[in-house]
């Protein structure tokens, strides 16, 4: 599909448009990795802390009910 | 390659509007310590906010937890020193960065937005995050232009390193943004900014830098 020019916006066009739409976006692809990355992330704690509990409960620490 | 003034300091600088007053913002490299701190400036979104309120909350959050994982691997940079000692070591690398745009609020000086780029192996800039912070969407002040300038800013920052080309995904919601900054119609998925647009998108700023000039006397930003 091709791109057509239009007449450029003034800046008062522009922030009026801004104004009603803020400036919140993320590239699909980032936010899918950067959402991987944080799930990585609780994965990777919840194991640290899965063995940390493994052990103190041999070493007889912890007391589950 | 010697960088005039401002740039030279890391602030690319750019006009806005607070409070229906013109007023100016600097986009500025990110270090590991300003990050947390506008990290930290982020309120957790109640259930009842704004999906735009929500968004701008996780947006800047997951640019952040992304940059901090590019950190860890060396592929980050918090300053644009860094990022021309990165260039000058490997023309080929990829290196993420972080830009906060600030501006001056009572007296201090405030974040008002995150953008999270890529200079890419090919010296091309992408652009990843473009996020406002949630301040900016409260009724106490009426701030604008923050988007638009840094954009503006990021132009500036392309052009004092050489970089010829702007790009990202655009999405159904930044799309119609695109297509008003850039004056190109239809915006798809992705957005290109080269030469044409660079030029288009400093001339509208030079006219608000004018119209700054005429009204207060002072001297206003290129």
């Amino acid at each position: 599909m091709t791109q057509k020019r239009t007449k450029p916006l003034s800046i008062e066009q522009l922030w009026a448009y801004e104004a009603k739409h803020p400036a919140i976006f993320a590239a699909p692809r980032a936010l899918a990795e950067a959402r991987l990355i944080v799930d990585l992330g609780r994965s990777q704690r919840s194991r640290r802390h899965a063995t940390t509990a493994k052990r103190s409960l041999k070493r007889g620490e912890l007391v589950v009910k | 390659m010697p960088l005039p003034g401002d740039e030279a300091l890391n602030n690319f600088s750019f006009h806005i509007e607070v409070n229906g007053k013109p007023s100016l913002a600097k986009l500025r490299f990110a270090t590991r310590t300003e990050l947390q701190a506008y990290h930290r400036s982020l309120a957790a979104a109640s259930n009842d906010a704004s999906q735009t309120l929500k968004d701008a909350v996780e947006f800047t959050r997951l640019a952040a937890k992304r940059w901090r994982y590019y950190a860890e691997a060396g592929e980050a940079v918090e300053s644009l020193d860094e990022l021309q000692q990165a260039l000058a070591a490997n023309k080929c690398c990829e290196v993420a960065f972080i830009l906060i745009t600030t501006t001056t609020l009572r007296g201090r000086e405030t974040p008002i937005g995150l953008t999270y780029c890529r200079r890419t192996w090919c010296h091309h800039l992408a652009l990843d995050f473009l996020a406002l912070h949630p301040r900016t969407l409260s009724e106490k002040e009426q701030i604008t232009g923050v988007g638009s300038g840094t954009v503006y800013g990021l132009v500036k920052l392309a052009k004092a390193l050489g970089i010829r080309r702007i790009w990202g995904e655009a999405t159904v919601h930044s799309a119609p943004f695109y297509e008003r900054l850039l004056g190109l119609v239809p915006i798809l998925d992705l957005f290109v900014i080269e030469a044409r647009e660079m030029a288009e998108i400093q001339k509208r700023q030079a006219k608000i830098a004018r119209r700054v000039l005429a009204t207060s006397g002072k001297p206003a930003v290129k």
